[in-house]
């Protein structure tokens, strides 16, 4: 008999935190949720059998979300028309809210490993130890990756390329 | 936009942080998948339950049924059947030779039947198989020619290989072997020479004979051709491993002799005398 209770309240207690987690790694909304739905009907697969849950659901749901990069219709897909370029931002009229989702906008630009290092390191504030823990990568992939993201982000927020 | 911070990505990152899922629908959905891939995996074993129980079925259709319908036809097509070996009522000779490599034992009709349903090669066949003989390497050739224990066999004679009658027109004589006899040729065969020595057997007219080989399931083991001169043969082969200078039990020898195909005169130099 599976522990029900103990898998809704940790769903509860950290669901929050993995759902924000997916649509971070998406950069969508919709992506997110079923993304962490899958993630967490993982864990509940296995509940009773892993130690550690959250550390599972958190790698759970960044080989899914990997999973779901690597497939075709994630894809670029050609059109006709290219999209406007972005041009200059005008630092001065942003509002600092702006500027945040701008960033966020920003992170959905970077490769799916990056932008998962980027979110487990700064937004589920682990080490680097437990960042290449759960993305099953050595340390020091995990800080030229971190690196290399973080370089991206600043370039971009300062050509304004989103 | 300047370049963020540290402390302005964990911001941007912490913002819009929403409720948690609901957990029903979490265990629901995962519920689902679960009878899903349950259902799945046990549709996966009924199909091969099933796959199974056909081809045993269709095995067991071919080994008992099936071969006593065709019986009758098998009689017609396979020639004169100029005799039957004396061991097929023979309780005890089924008893101490009708078990094969894994000890199943017989049932003595069953093998009968699957042996009168086996017809007689053509000459044609039998002539390609000697044709073919060692054509695949000397390990080939020095190779087991029966490649599993046989328990029956079909014995055809074609008459002498060089005749002046037509091949098509004979209708091999037939001799059905159930038990020692078939295990004694089989053996005599199996430890037969494999390499050619020039005497006797290569001397003289010598009469094409096809043993078919039958295991203790009443499947086919293989077909062996033998071109017999008056005392031995001077090949054996199943179309791949070759045995020379064979002689064939002596009970056996006699019968072989006996056994005249229709079609063919008897003739004194064409038959072997033993």
């Amino acid at each position: 008999m599976r522990d029900e209770e103990g898998f809704r309240s940790f769903v509860e207690t950290n669901g929050a935190t993995l759902l924000h987690a997916a649509r971070l790694l998406t950069g969508d909304h919709h992506r997110g949720e079923d993304l962490v739905q899958t993630a967490l009907i993982k864990v509940y697969m296995k509940w009773g059998r892993i130690d550690a849950p959250l550390p599972y659901a958190r790698r759970a749901l960044v080989n899914a979300h990997i999973d779901q990069t690597r497939r075709k219709w994630w894809g670029e897909r050609p059109t006709e028309t290219l999209p406007e370029p972005g041009g200059p931002v005008d630092v001065a009229d942003v509002t600092k809210s702006d500027s945040r989702d701008q960033l966020r906008r920003m992170l959905a630009g970077l490769a799916s490993k990056e932008r998962a290092v980027i979110v487990l390191r700064y937004y589920c504030d682990l080490s680097e130890q437990e960042t290449a823990a759960t993305l099953g990568m050595p340390v020091g992939t995990v800080k030229s990756t971190c690196s290399r993201a973080l370089a991206r982000l600043r370039v971009d927020a300062t050509s304004g390329a989103r | 936009m300047a370049p963020p911070s540290e402390f302005d990505l964990r911001a941007a990152l912490a913002e819009g942080e929403g409720d948690a899922p609901n957990p029903n629908l979490v265990i629901n959905a995962a519920r689902a998948r679960r009878a899903q891939r349950r259902s799945r995996i046990l549709s996966t074993v009924a199909v091969v339950a099933l796959v199974s129980a056909g081809a045993v079925g269709i095995g067991q259709l071919g080994g008992t049924g099936g071969s006593s319908g065709n019986a009758d036809s098998a009689a017609g097509v396979g020639g004169a059947v100029a005799g039957k070996d004396e061991s097929r009522s023979n309780a005890l000779d089924y008893g101490a030779n009708s078990r094969d490599a894994h000890g199943a034992v017989l049932v003595p009709q069953a093998a009968e039947q699957a042996l009168a349903a086996i017809p007689c090669p053509s000459f044609a066949t039998a002539d390609a198989v000697v044709g073919g003989a060692g054509g695949s390497g000397s390990r080939a050739r020095t190779g087991a020619v029966f490649s599993a224990p046989v328990s029956s066999a079909v014995v055809c004679a074609y008459g002498p290989t060089v005749h002046a009658y037509s091949t098509t027109a004979r209708t091999p004589a037939r001799l059905e072997l159930v038990g020692a006899p078939a295990v004694q040729l089989a053996t005599s065969i199996e430890t037969a020479p494999t390499t050619s020595a020039p005497g006797p057997c290569g001397q003289g007219v010598h009469n094409r004979y096809a043993f078919v080989a039958v295991g203790a399931r009443g499947q086919r083991i293989a077909t062996v051709a033998a071109d017999l001169g008056a005392q031995c043969a001077a090949i054996v082969t199943n179309g791949v491993a070759v045995r020379y200078d064979w002689h064939p039990p002596p009970n056996l020898a006699r019968r072989l002799v006996a056994l005249t195909p229709m079609g063919v005169p008897a003739s004194p130099n064409a038959s072997p005398t033993n």
